[in-house]
């Protein structure tokens, strides 16, 4: 009894292994030494990848800091005309991904385009680091605001009375007392923030920035030099290892500060709330209603495409895909999470810890991972089966939609894991021991317990893994087999084709699908939250 | 029917319990109590098959369902267990929590059984209701009736009533002790609460340190604890100093008490008296004066501390009939039916 629950402990860990195996190919890349180019691509393209990287990080973190937490405390903590609708709206532009904002602003602001018609003034060519940051600036200060807004609704209005009676005034409260408290929070999204502008590939590839995350593109295929490319991948890899614990350790400092009804907002005279609400849709208008609009209208004419065979068959691969996706990584995700609820042994406690760190890992960085890996498996398989004396079956792994589907499962199994973690912890240990002591067996406390009480974190993860997969662009983009495109993969190419008009289709229905998990985000914030124990 | 042998647990090397026997007869109610972290709801866990013993072993009539490296799993022990926290099924309404055991029974008996259950703590037609509609108390019969269901071979209840406010635990209390009797099953309790110990139960273990120190029934455990932490632990009574004149006389600040001392303690030997609140009673003729150096009013009866001529205090509990103020002086008697005797700078003693 003990020792086969042991054994499987070890297989749950081996599983959790080869999921994470992309990832510890890429981090044992160096354990092969430097590369022959290395010493090349130090002295000339390294340095600049890196300041670039530097540069669109601190941008973007700034940008993201100033308006997600200027907004999170506008909402939380005044009252104006509109707040109630601001709230979840300022959520909305989380569903662009980069890189299709990106190519929308650019056609936007080109000399032939709408605005420029209608202001007739020139306008800047945003393609270069600035225009990037504001992209990401635009589409990623949700997460700030989000983990903000949870802060500062939270805070007892005590805190704040403390603060009065001790004679503050409303800015030293903010800086002194609101702010302090809320910063484990802001600290936890603004690392989700540059992971994600370090993450991206679409929009600095079409920019033309030549950050670390170009770079290993390049690197690969233009100078065909895998390991180097894996070794550049290596030291993205490091950067995210490090946001990553920072967002980890602040998400364990958080605190609900103290007991007692949260603080009320304050009111604000008309004219003044009036400006603060617009000046708060700002950031919607830019990173989302603007180019959604410019995207329907340039979709508007072409609106047959929707029933060419190509789109249609673009489309079908893109939701085989995600849906696949979405099925394994939440499967994956519950039989992780799961086991160790089970039996929280070393070895399952070690895989599921593991599962939990392909999100930090770019898709490019993956893409160069699952490529050596599956090639491996690929050639050994054939190898194997030569030997024998059978036909090797080609490229089974590395050549077929398999691969993008593998890395998927390994970039998005966070969500699952982390999504069934939480709404694990929400049920007492002592339903599992009811429901043994009345006779159920493991698979029964499963079946009859937890999958009835887990099945609003199921359908939220595989629902968010597949919008997710559906968004992937650099994954996709390196690892599909030949004459194969997901929505994603063709309005990048699209637009880098300069056929910014052609690309709308694909990316509207992109955009589209991603405002499903806002509404899931924001239907979470109408909870209201429970005091802490 | 329950026996533990010589029962040893450690977690990370820390002994949780140390050599825990006891012997639990068919359909008796066992209560273990102790202060928190004594190790009596890892004990229940241990005998619900939710934990394995270190060393040891768990007789259930007589089968071993818990020795070295052999565990009966918890679904095969048929040993029911009532939770803290309620633990009922969310997503299950009070019918299916309570058939939740019943699966493999047949739907009619699986019926029949629910609606007695039901009937018998008290909530005919809440069959339908989820938990989230039923009161505390209501939650916790539901949590009882699941756990009957099956008619276990021993019931476990881990503080069942912490989660009920003061007065509802009284009388939810009086309504488990009848329910058990009249399903004639053989229930074990851990609680922190003496008074619940006392009154539901025929046998009290009190635990320490992860040790059971006293295992009787209530009057004893009560009356002759079997060592000073039993006799601190249990009645608010306090020890008071006295030395050893011969075999069977103690003197102490209350006068010379008779009665049977604990073996190999010679005359002149310092020891402690263990006095309890009901053993001192206000007399006008009593030999002794006292100063009331704080009263609390309790309604039928006040607590009064009371300082003897030498600085020794000591609580009584009398009749609050007679009010006495603060600070005023009172004569007392000690109306001691058990001399309770415990030799000084010693732990171990006997009765």
């Amino acid at each position: 009894m003990r020792s086969a629950a042991g054994g499987r402990s070890w297989l749950l860990l081996i599983l959790a292994l080869a999921l994470a195996a992309p990832v510890l190919v890429v981090a044992g890349s160096w354990l092969a030494g430097a590369s022959p180019n290395w010493a090349h691509l130090r002295a000339t393209v390294l340095p600049g990848y890196v300041r670039l990287s530097l540069l669109l990080a601190l941008g973007t973190g700034l940008g993201a800091l100033v308006i997600g937490v200027g907004a999170a405390w506008a909402v939380a903590r005044l009252r104006f005309p509109g707040r109630r609708l601001l709230e979840w709206a300022l959520l909305l532009p989380l569903a662009c991904p980069a890189y299709l904002i990106a190519y929308t602003w650019t056609g936007l602001l080109a000399s032939e385009g709408a605005l420029q018609r209608a202001l007739a003034i020139p306008l800047p060519d945003i393609r270069g680091p600035a225009g990037a940051v504001a992209m990401f600036t635009l589409v990623l200060y949700p997460y700030v605001y989000l983990m903000a807004r949870a802060a500062f609704v939270s805070q007892a209005a005590l805190a704040q009375e403390v603060a009065r009676t001790l004679g503050a005034g409303p800015w030293r409260r903010f800086f002194r007392v609101a702010l302090p408290l809320a910063r484990p929070a802001i600290v936890a999204g603004l690392a989700l923030v540059l992971m994600e502008t370090l993450a991206d590939y679409g929009t600095v590839a079409y920019f033309g920035v030549p950050t670390l995350s170009t770079g290993i593109y390049r690197t690969w295929f233009g100078l065909g030099d895998r390991l180097a490319a894996a070794q550049l991948a290596g030291v993205l890899l490091l950067a995210m290892v490090v946001l990553l614990w920072v967002e980890r350790h602040a998400r364990q400092q958080r605190r609900i500060a103290g007991g007692g009804p949260p603080a009320p907002a304050t009111p604000l005279r008309p004219l003044p709330g009036l400006l603060l609400a617009a000046l708060l849709w700002l950031p919607i208008v830019l990173g989302f209603l603007l180019p959604v609009l410019q995207l329907a209208l340039w979709s508007l004419p072409r609106w047959r495409g929707l029933l060419a065979p190509d789109f249609l068959a673009l489309l079908g691969t893109s939701l085989l895909i995600a849906a696949s996706t979405a099925l394994a990584a939440t499967a994956l995700g519950l039989l992780l999470i799961w086991a160790r609820r089970l039996r929280a042994d070393r070895p399952r406690r070690a895989a599921a810890r593991l599962a939990g760190f392909g999100y930090a890992v770019p898709g490019t960085v993956l893409a160069v991972g699952v490529v050596m890996v599956l090639a491996g498996l690929d050639r050994g398989l054939n190898d194997l089966l030569t030997a024998v004396g059978l036909p090797g079956p080609g490229l089974l792994f590395s050549g077929t939609l398999f691969a993008v589907i593998f890395a998927c499962t390994v970039r998005f199994l966070t969500i699952p894991v982390q999504g069934l973690d939480a709404g694990l912890q929400n049920l007492s240990p002592n339903l599992d021991s009811a429901a043994r002591s009345l006779g159920a067996r493991p698979a029964g406390l499963l079946r009859r317990v937890h999958l009835p009480l887990l099945r609003v974190p199921l359908a939220t993860s595989a629902l968010l893994v597949f919008v997710d997969t559906l968004k992937e662009l650099p994954a996709a983009l390196v690892l599909r087999p030949f004459n194969t495109n997901t929505l994603a993969v063709r309005a990048f190419e699209l637009a880098s084709d300069e056929r910014l008009a052609d690309a709308a289709l694909p990316a509207l229905a992109i955009l589209l699908a991603g405002v499903a998990p806002v509404i899931l985000l924001t239907r979470s914030m109408r909870v209201p939250h429970a005091p802490s124990r | 029917m329950l026996t533990l042998d010589r029962l040893s647990l450690r977690f990370d090397h820390q002994p949780v319990l140390d050599l825990v026997s006891l012997t639990l007869d068919e359909g008796r109610i066992g209560c273990l109590i102790g202060p928190s972290g004594c190790g009596k709801t890892s004990l229940l866990r241990l005998i619900a098959g939710f934990l394995a013993p270190d060393g040891g072993r768990v007789l259930l009539d007589g089968e071993p369902v818990a020795e070295a490296h052999r565990q009966t799993p918890p679904e095969q022990r048929r040993v029911g267990m009532v939770f803290q926290d309620i633990a009922l099924f969310p997503h299950l309404n009070v019918t299916d929590n309570i058939a939740f055991g019943l699966h493999r029974q047949p739907p009619a008996a699986r019926r029949a059984r629910v609606a007695e259950l039901l009937a018998r703590v008290g909530l005919p037609g809440l069959g339908d209701r989820y938990p989230h509609q039923l009161s505390g108390g209501q939650q916790q019969r539901v949590a009882l009736a699941r756990a009957l269901a099956p008619r276990p071979r021993l019931l476990l209840l881990d503080e069942p009533f912490s989660a009920l406010d003061a007065e509802l635990r009284e009388q939810i209390s009086r309504e488990v002790r009848q329910i058990l009797l009249r399903e004639g099953i053989t229930a074990l309790f851990v609680t922190h609460d003496q008074n619940e110990a006392f009154a539901l139960a025929d046998q009290v273990g009190v635990m320490h340190g992860g040790e059971l120190r006293q295992w009787d029934t209530p009057y004893r455990v009560y009356h002759q604890p079997a060592d000073r932490t039993v006799a601190d632990f249990i009645g608010g009574g306090v020890l008071m100093p006295g030395r050893v004149r011969d075999v069977d006389r103690v003197d102490t600040a209350l006068g010379e008490l008779r009665g049977p001392l604990p073996p190999g303690l010679a005359p002149g030997a310092e020891v402690d008296v263990l006095v309890r609140p009901d053993d001192l009673v206000i007399d006008d003729a009593g030999p002794r004066r006292a100063r009331v150096v704080e009263c609390l009013f309790r309604g039928a009866r006040m607590l009064y501390t009371l300082e003897l001529d030498n600085g020794q205090r000591l609580p009584c509990l009398a009749n609050s009939h007679h009010a006495h103020a603060e600070g005023t002086g009172v004569a007392v008697r000690l109306d001691l039916e058990h001399l309770v005797v415990f030799a000084q700078s010693s732990r171990l003693t006997s009765r």
